[in-house]
């Protein structure tokens, strides 16, 4: 018997929320981003404590959460720092499997810190898969974003399946400071003055209130410059150095190509260290050699 | 290989080959070959291959090693490419250059100093080369463009360029799949649809493919839309 399909009703999109799982992978040549969790190892961790496989798709926020129904019962994980999670009005924990009952609501408030978070689901929110993803990406998928009184389509749980109730862990978040991003020197690194290579690691950079899914903005200048490259291809991680002498950190809604001087490329860990910067949070950027 | 290329780490998972830095349709032809080749030597260890007018990405599974470096650099001296001929596929693409759709067009005349004539003569006479796709899902840039239409991409975009848009924007000229925001001149637009989503691969032109336009009237242009048909190769 196929089980039937139960909705998770959104009754307030928040802001810039998607469904995300592992992303859209080989379709580079076709100018289709790779997509996917911001922060893969938050997006792991709700899953991996409701015992779905890590890549399972969840929903994912930033700045404003949503308010979410759910139409039937089911296991959720929450992960995210900072936040105060509500179930109907009782106050839930972050990282820790939550059972929800048939027509109950959830809001989920930030606090000082708003970075990515995630909502995980046992079994995972069905949505349609494109392409072998079901990550949110415009004119891919039907939605780019969430809408007021979209429906999310989930499997509903099956008594034998629960979850164990004391699956949890303790999440610290360091205090609030200076993240280090290993990066390793990018294609056109040298196009960089000698003085500015070395400089490059000393500085502290900042993130712009500009930055999404496609890229994080820095706010500092470091050098304006003149040099184009001829369109080349770009991953998420890569950092390319504008004319004006900003930089941006490509992450994983980036477009495939690009014409930017690629000085920097983050290592996979790093991008999602990255992804849990706040606005204006500071970075420095620590440069580390490939495997010998 | 004809081209001397270089062979780089790009990051954790993967390595980058560039050829010279240059655009041109006999560097697109060998790295193309270099793709096919690729994808069939290391099909279980890659998780894609994307390339550039001059340079390919491979991106595999697990961290990449000198090793590995070194074995795509062997397997590079060793390349057949007599095994990796494919004939390019010719496009015949129907635009409609009525001022209804090039939407642009008056101003870019203007500019340019042209007659809507000729605008299209050249537009249509020229075969085109696909050297790759990106900026957006199954856009394709088509180098080969006159010279005389070349144009600056406006400095403010539009913020909605119409579907099927066709565009022209520096040195090449393009087709956009999509509704998006864009800062190329449109000029016309196709009645076919050329990306699809729901198909893998979403588009059957493929990178190393030519693109040759020919003019349609508004007439034409309804027609096939309605009947919805399907792209003359």
């Amino acid at each position: 018997m196929t089980p039937k399909v139960s909705y998770i009703e959104v009754l307030h999109p928040g802001i810039a929320c998607s469904i995300q799982d592992a992303g859209r992978v080989g379709y580079l040549s076709e100018g289709i981003p790779m997509s996917g969790f911001m922060d893969f190892e938050m997006a792991g961790l709700a899953n991996l404590l409701l015992g779905n496989n890590e890549n399972t798709s969840v929903i994912e926020w930033k700045l404003i959460p949503p308010k979410l129904k759910f139409s039937a019962p089911c296991q959720i994980v929450i992960t995210g720092i900072d936040v105060d999670i509500y179930l109907n009005s009782e106050l839930k924990e972050a990282f820790k499997v939550i059972t929800i009952k048939e027509n109950d609501s959830l809001s989920i408030r930030l606090n000082k810190v708003k970075g990515y978070g995630y909502i995980a689901i046992k079994g995972g929110i069905r949505t349609e898969k494109i392409l072998g993803s079901r990550s949110f990406y415009p004119n891919i998928t039907k939605h780019s974003f969430f809408k007021k009184r979209m429906k999310l389509p989930f499997v509903p749980f099956i008594e034998n399946t629960i979850t164990k109730q004391f699956s949890k862990i303790n999440y610290y978040k360091k205090p609030s400071g200076i993240t280090f991003v290993d990066v390793f020197k990018g294609p056109e690194f040298e196009l960089m003055p000698i003085s500015l290579q070395s400089d490059l690691c000393r500085k502290l950079f900042s993130i712009n209130n500009q930055s999404n899914r496609m890229g994080f903005l820095l706010n500092e200048f470091i050098e304006a410059h003149k040099n184009s490259i001829i369109s080349s291809p770009v991953l998420p991680g890569t950092v390319q150095w504008t004319p004006s002498g900003k930089l941006i950190v490509l992450m994983r809604d980036a477009q495939t190509v690009g014409g930017y001087p690629r000085i920097l490329q983050l290592t996979e860990s790093s991008i999602s260290q990255l992804a849990k910067v706040p606005t204006n949070g500071f970075i420095q950027f620590v440069l580390v050699t490939n495997a010998v | 290989m004809k081209f001397k290329v270089n062979i780089s780490f790009y990051g954790e998972k993967a390595i980058l080959i560039d050829w010279p830095r240059e655009i041109n349709e006999e560097i697109s032809a060998e790295l193309l070959k270099v793709q096919d080749y690729l994808k069939e030597e290391y099909w279980d260890q890659l998780l894609d291959i994307a390339n550039g007018y001059q340079s390919l990405l491979l991106y595999y599974k697990s961290t990449v090693t000198l090793n590995l470096l070194q074995d795509v650099k062997s397997k590079l001296s060793k390349i057949d490419f007599n095994n990796y001929k494919k004939t390019p596929t010719l496009w015949k693409i129907p635009v409609c250059y009525d001022l209804d759709f090039g939407i642009d067009s008056t101003n870019f005349l203007e500019l340019k100093g042209l007659s809507l004539t000729d605008l299209i003569n050249m537009h249509t006479a020229a075969v085109y080369h696909i050297y790759g796709k990106g900026f957006l899902p199954g856009f394709l840039y088509l180098g080969g463009l006159d010279e005389k239409l070349f144009l600056e991409r406006k400095s403010i975009p539009n913020l909605k360029i119409p579907k099927n848009s066709v565009a022209i924007g520096g040195q090449q000229t393009g087709i956009y799949p999509s509704q998006s925001p864009g800062g190329w001149h449109v000029i016309g637009s196709t009645p076919l649809s050329f990306f699809n989503i729901k198909n893998s691969p979403p588009s059957q032109i493929e990178v190393g493919d030519k693109v040759k336009f020919h003019s349609i009237s508004k007439q034409e242009y309804f027609n096939i839309k309605n009947k919805k048909l399907v792209i003359d190769s």
